[in-house]
């Protein structure tokens, strides 16, 4: 079940981004199709992570960590 | 004169009069007759349907009793040369064979006009003999009043230039002329007034127009999908309209006018949201009562988009804003209803949809009967059969009564169908569902523009001059201000002081 | 620059307001009542004279470099360390959105409790996403239109809640001391830090030299309109009680009855949270997706606009295992993430750049001679 809401996914958030990359590489624009690239990849492991309810670090605790005392 | 219809075996002609001839071949209805006139040879062909055949008899006596004058004159062709003159002189111009070439006699002879051809002369005149029969002038049949003009335009685009002439009678009023369309060649028309309107929107639309690139141009819609901002978005931002005076007034906004011939529908561009939301009876009636008026469209707009979504959100996730009685007896009206809300009033307002649209193309005898029938009698019918709630029917109907309270069509066709995603957002999610609709909506509304001019405004980019005419109707002493976005080089519009009885002292009679 | 559009002033300073007064209103008044209770009035107003220190800098960095983001700013004029600030800074924008973006899902949790989380992120960020994809005119101009009817509604909602008040409970005055009343205040200061996202936006608009007047403006109406929510929940319930809630305005006008038919008015609270998250995730979404896209010097930042919105979507549900954690997150981390990014940073900015022109002006001067 998790597997078929990764999969549907992945399919999802890269089919939507799918047309202006396309255009991205019509246009030669290689920054702009990195950039895009780079922060999906980004948003499908986190989104990967969620669905399998793994359990990393959040956020809120690695900020936390960072402050030094506890108000 | 023997009339010679055109036919394969037909004598031979010279060379221009069988260029032209050939591009008609095969045709039936172009008539080719010779004509003799001041001594010279000549040839009428014009299109048998097309022409007036009184005013072509009419002109064809009078070229015929020309009688020439200087029977003096020895040389040949000094005397065909003052023949010309003076026909051309009669006939106001003509066309030089040599220079036009025979491509400029199709169109006129398309138009209605018959074609005096002189071949060895090299010479054409066009005769106006079109017939500008057609649709007598009435009260627009989608777009009627109780108080204000009832005259509407109709299908030929002379008359309505005339009609609108007839009303702004100002050297300023411009009309440029284009043809639009490979086969239909359709004469369309740009009208405007020079001193008020906006140049750069005049280019605009010029700009478009000769962009479009089409076989037919068979409605003035055509030209609107062709050359609006933004095709795919449901909102309208260009209006059309039948009447002239409604056209007049948006001319004198410092609009532009665009004229089809063929189509009583008369484009104006640009528009805005609010406009879409004005009837032109508003400004025939008092200011009080329009400016109510106003306020009732507004909100009609919003019942007919939200209500059922409000019924769905309040009975399926918001029933604690209720207070107990009522609820009860909402409850009671769904008591043995087997599914939920949304799917019921989804369920109804397609029915509706459905019985709508048929009852448009029913026959004007039983479509009255049918659509009352359909509705009352199917809802009343459904309602017993326990398939849908009472409330939901008078819902449904509330909403559909209210669609018609816009006076432009294509915010009622908005407002019906943004009602069923609403639903759909209303059903998950509540009022929240309802009011991210909503902010999408008004992002798209935002974010559109109309040959340039914000959708929203003068509301968006705020123009509080402008408002006078928008969230009520202010009397005419005090409209002095024109939208600055459309009207933009002239932006007084009236100075009249507010009316008053004359002040007994100074100016009282006696 | 790669916004063309323009705003105007009063449409900048709207979107300031919707952006600090929905997350005041929602969060930052848990944090004030529960650390000064009854005195987080006097809380509110310390904190806003200091919250005034971000404010100007900010507004005064962006005079000194006109027509330049921030990010844009610390790229172009402070070498390595600017662009590791502008990262820092993008970075927080990032979590700011993710904050955002989740409180709106716990928020409409609590009440539509069958709905999974996923579903009220999936759907902020779609409308959210297609107003950023829009541009920066089409927010301001959505805001400028929506503020208003806020506003009015507030009045009303206020007005309604009248009866059940009871200002006596707003006695004693520092009762206890000064500390309660300083935490509360830091808190707000630390809220007002968040005006710093207006580093991105005051660029674009249309009159830079009257921003310092707008942005006090903003400043103080942001004050006046907190003013009622940090005192109508204490006096509605008491001073303890009050510190207790989750959400006290949403407690607070459930009181509501309009005579027989109407009652509880959650759907109220609906409406303000809805608008007021979806402008403050917009802003901070578009803060975002332009600082990037001028920080790798792009064209345009639409590209990146629905990666980055998959990106939120998934970092929201990362970004805390549960409420718990949300709320030990803003008790602790918010207000001095708040007041480093955005008082501190700023100024710091400011100073360096004052300190840069006058090494430069004398290195002129001695040159010259």
């Amino acid at each position: 079940m998790n597997l078929l809401y990764s999969l549907a996914f992945v399919a999802l958030a890269v089919a939507s981004v799918a047309f202006q990359a396309a255009d991205a590489i019509r246009r030669k624009q290689f920054k702009v199709l990195a950039a895009q690239g780079a922060i999906l990849a980004l948003a499908i492991v986190l989104g990967i992570l969620a669905i399998y309810n793994f359990r990393i670090p959040s956020m809120a605790e690695l900020l936390q960590a960072l402050v030094p005392w506890q108000a | 004169m023997p009339e010679t219809r055109n036919r394969k075996d037909a004598a031979p002609h010279d060379a221009p009069g069988k260029e032209l001839l050939d591009l008609f071949s095969s045709t039936e209805d172009l008539v080719t007759r010779s004509i003799r006139i001041l001594g010279l040879e000549g040839r009428l062909i014009y299109l048998h349907e097309m022409i007036n055949q009184t005013a072509l008899t009419n002109i064809e006596q009078s070229l015929t009793d020309l009688a020439w004058m200087q029977p003096n004159e020895s040389d040949e062709s000094r005397q065909e040369h003052n023949k010309m003159d003076l026909l051309k002189a009669k006939l106001a111009g003509g066309t030089s064979l040599d220079e036009d070439g025979v491509d400029s006699l199709v169109d006129p002879i398309l138009s209605g006009k018959t074609v005096l051809l002189f071949e060895e002369l090299r010479q054409a005149f066009l005769l106006p003999t079109s017939d500008a029969e057609g649709r007598s002038i009435d009260e627009p049949v989608t777009d009627q009043v109780v108080r204000g003009p009832r005259d509407g335009f109709v299908e030929l685009i002379s008359k309505n230039l005339m009609l609108i002439r007839r009303r702004i009678k100002s050297p300023d009023l411009k009309v440029e002329y284009i043809t639009l369309g490979k086969q239909t060649r359709t004469e369309i028309a740009i009208v405007y007034l020079k001193n008020i309107a906006n140049e750069g929107i005049v280019e605009e639309v010029r700009k478009r127009l000769s962009r479009i690139e089409i076989d037919g141009i068979l409605e003035s819609n055509y030209i609107e999908q062709l050359i609006q901002d933004a095709p795919l978005s449901p909102f309208p931002t260009m209006a059309a309209a039948e009447r002239p005076d409604r056209i007049c007034a948006s001319l004198l906004e410092g609009k532009v006018a665009i004229v089809t011939d063929g189509t009583p529908f008369v484009l104006t561009a640009p528009s805005v949201f609010v406009e879409f939301l004005h009837s032109n009876e508003d400004y025939y009636d008092g200011a009080m009562p329009a400016s109510i008026i106003r306020w009732i469209r507004a909100l009609g707009l919003l019942i007919a988009t939200f209500l059922p979504a409000f019924y769905v959100a309040i009975t399926t996730i918001h029933q604690d804003l209720l207070q107990t009685p009522l609820l009860i007896r909402i409850a009671g009206y769904r008591e043995d209803l087997p599914y939920p809300v949304l799917v019921e009033a989804f369920f109804m307002q397609l029915t509706f949809e459905l019985v709508r649209e048929a009852g448009l193309r029913m026959p004007k005898a039983i479509g009255n009967a049918v659509t009352i029938v359909g509705t009352l009698v199917i809802g009343q019918a459904a309602v017993q059969a326990g398939l849908v709630g009472a409330l939901m029917v008078i819902v449904v109907a509330v909403t559909a009564l209210t669609t018609f309270i816009l006076p432009n069509y294509g915010f009622i066709q908005v407002a019906r169908y943004t009602s069923f995603p609403m639903l759909i957002l209303a059903g998950l999610f509540g009022f929240m569902g309802i009011i991210l609709g909503l902010m999408f909506i008004l992002a798209h509304l935002c974010s559109l523009r109309s040959f340039g001019v914000p959708y929203l405004s003068p509301i968006s980019p705020a123009h509080k001059d402008a408002w006078k005419d928008v969230f009520y109707r202010a009397p005419w002493w005090r409209m002095d201000m024109r939208n600055p976005e459309s009207g933009i080089r002239n932006r007084r519009r009236s100075r009249t002081p507010i009316p008053h009885p004359p002040d007994p002292e100074t100016e009282g009679p006696g | 620059m790669i916004e063309k559009g323009r705003i105007s002033n009063i449409q900048s300073a709207m979107l300031a307001i919707t952006s600090l007064t929905i997350m005041g209103h929602l969060i930052v008044l848990t944090l004030v009542i529960s650390h000064s209770k009854e005195n987080g009035w006097i809380a509110a107003i310390i904190g806003t004279a200091l919250g005034l220190i971000g404010i100007v800098a900010v507004t005064r960095l962006s005079q000194r470099f006109p027509g330049l983001t921030l990010i844009e700013i610390l790229f172009r004029h402070f070498s390595w360390p600017g662009k590791i600030a502008a990262i820092v800074y993008l970075l927080y924008f990032f979590i700011l959105t993710l904050l955002a973006v989740r409180l709106f899902g716990e928020a409409y949790k609590s009440i539509l409790y069958e709905t999974p989380l996923t579903a009220f992120i999936v759907i902020i960020l779609l409308v959210s996403a297609y107003a950023v994809y829009l541009g920066l005119e089409t927010i301001g101009r959505m805001n400028q239109i929506m503020l208003p009817i806020l506003v009015v509604m507030a009045i009303v909602v206020a007005y309604l809640t009248m009866p059940n008040k009871d200002y006596s409970n707003l006695l004693p005055i520092l009762g206890e001391g000064w500390m309660p009343v300083g935490a509360g205040a830091l808190s707000v200061m630390g809220w007002f830090g968040e005006i710093v996202i207006m580093g991105m936006l005051l660029p674009y608009v249309q009159k830079p030299e009257r921003l310092m007047k707008a942005n006090l403006w903003v400043a103080a109406l942001t004050l006046i309109f907190f003013l009622g929510p940090v005192t109508g929940p204490v006096a509605m319930f008491g001073a303890t009680e009050a510190a207790k809630m989750t959400f006290p305005t949403f407690s607070e006008v459930r009181y509501i009855e309009a005579g027989e038919v109407l009652n509880r008015f959650d759907a109220i609270a609906v409406l303000f949270w809805t608008v007021g998250l979806l402008f403050r995730i917009s802003i901070f979404y578009y803060g975002l997706c332009l600082g990037t896209a001028q920080a790798l010097k792009l064209k345009t930042y639409r590209p990146l606009v629905l990666p980055f919105g998959w990106l939120i979507g998934a970092g929201s549900l990362w970004f805390a295992a549960d409420y718990e954690e949300i709320q030990s997150f803003l008790f602790g981390v918010y207000a001095p993430l708040n007041i480093t990014m955005g008082a501190l940073l700023p100024v710091l900015l400011l100073l360096l750049s004052r300190l840069i022109q006058k090494l430069r002006k004398r290195k002129e001067v001695a040159e010259e001679r």
